[in-house]
């Protein structure tokens, strides 16, 4: 048994290669992401590391596919020991698509979680504000205010 | 209340009170519906209609629980359901403040019947448009272009 794939599809007025570089380009994801920066080649096979803003590894995951601006995809692992590193990796995807009018459809999925899992309620409260506040930077140049305490966003019902 | 089969949710930089403000108004509306026009009684029981912009009506519901600037609750009755006539649906908005100056809005639909996939999967799409278009408007001061959502196949 697994638990349901977290799916959730958010419009921005950008770019596809402007959402590509937001998530790829090593420190804006800081402004909208808790604080984390990330660390990758984005080649396929290498690594990409998470780190949270007093430099611990928050979460690691294998390239799996990397087809710039349009899809991305990659591991996602706790290293540090735990529940959430015992339960093991699971897979997270970006699809980047470039619609008529200047808009982009960003729809993440993340899959692979087993049952029952302890991952996921916590992605499922962390995708919606994180993917949120990536919509307000890239629309209006300045991030949600970071003041969202994720111990209060209720989980996303499985989608 | 039994459980959603549905979840939608948003983070908007604005307050309760305009969220509201935009989500409850017919001049509005069409700007992050699809063009759609809705409108809303003030009390439990008055009707809740969203027409289309060739006047059909495209949902012919009512209005169950309406609490300004948090809770709005509707009968969602589609009358051309490609589903099946009398499918009860209903759909729940709910306003609560995120963090200071920040909003979370989000959406509840309950079928009480199986919605195929290909229809979920259209839902989201289209809530998702939906709510993007709403914070784009908050956010920025102008409406997200149209975008056409896409169909479920089956």
């Amino acid at each position: 048994m697994s638990e349901p794939d977290f799916v959730y599809i958010v419009y921005i007025r950008t770019t596809a290669q402007a959402v590509w570089d937001a998530l790829t380009d090593g420190h804006t994801t800081a402004a909208f992401w808790y604080g984390r920066t990330n660390e990758s080649s984005w080649r396929v096979g290498d690594t990409v590391t998470f780190r949270a803003p007093g430099g611990a590894i928050d979460f690691t995951g294998e390239i799996y596919e990397a087809d710039p601006p349009r899809r991305l995809s990659h591991g996602f692992f706790h290293p540090a020991p735990g529940p959430m590193h015992d339960e093991g990796n699971s897979v997270v995807t970006y699809d980047i698509a470039e619609l008529e009018g200047g808009v982009v459809r960003l729809t993440l999925t993340h899959t692979g979680f087993p049952e029952p899992s302890v991952v996921r309620p916590g992605i499922g409260r962390g995708w919606p504000v994180i993917l949120s506040g990536l919509k307000s930077l890239l629309e209006t140049g300045q991030p949600l205010p970071d003041r969202l305490d994720i111990d209060h966003v209720v989980d996303c019902q499985p989608a | 209340m039994d459980k959603p089969d549905l979840v939608y949710m948003i983070f908007i930089e604005t307050t309760a009170e305009r969220l509201w403000a935009l989500l409850t108004s017919a001049e509005e509306s069409p700007h992050w519906f699809f063009g759609n026009r809705i409108e809303i009684g003030s009390a439990p029981g008055d009707a809740y209609k969203v027409v289309r912009v060739t006047g059909e009506t495209a949902v012919d519901g009512g209005v169950l629980a309406i609490e300004p600037p948090h809770r709005l609750h509707v009968r969602w009755d589609m009358p051309g359901d490609p589903l099946g006539p009398g499918r009860p649906n209903e759909i729940e908005y709910r306003i609560e403040q995120a963090a200071e100056g920040v909003v979370k809005l989000s959406v509840s639909e309950f079928h009480y019947t199986p919605v195929p996939e290909a229809w979920q999967r259209a839902g989201r799409e289209g809530w998702s448009l939906i709510l993007s278009a709403l914070k784009t408007i908050l956010e920025t001061g102008r409406p997200l272009p149209p975008v056409t959502p896409s169909h479920p196949e089956e």
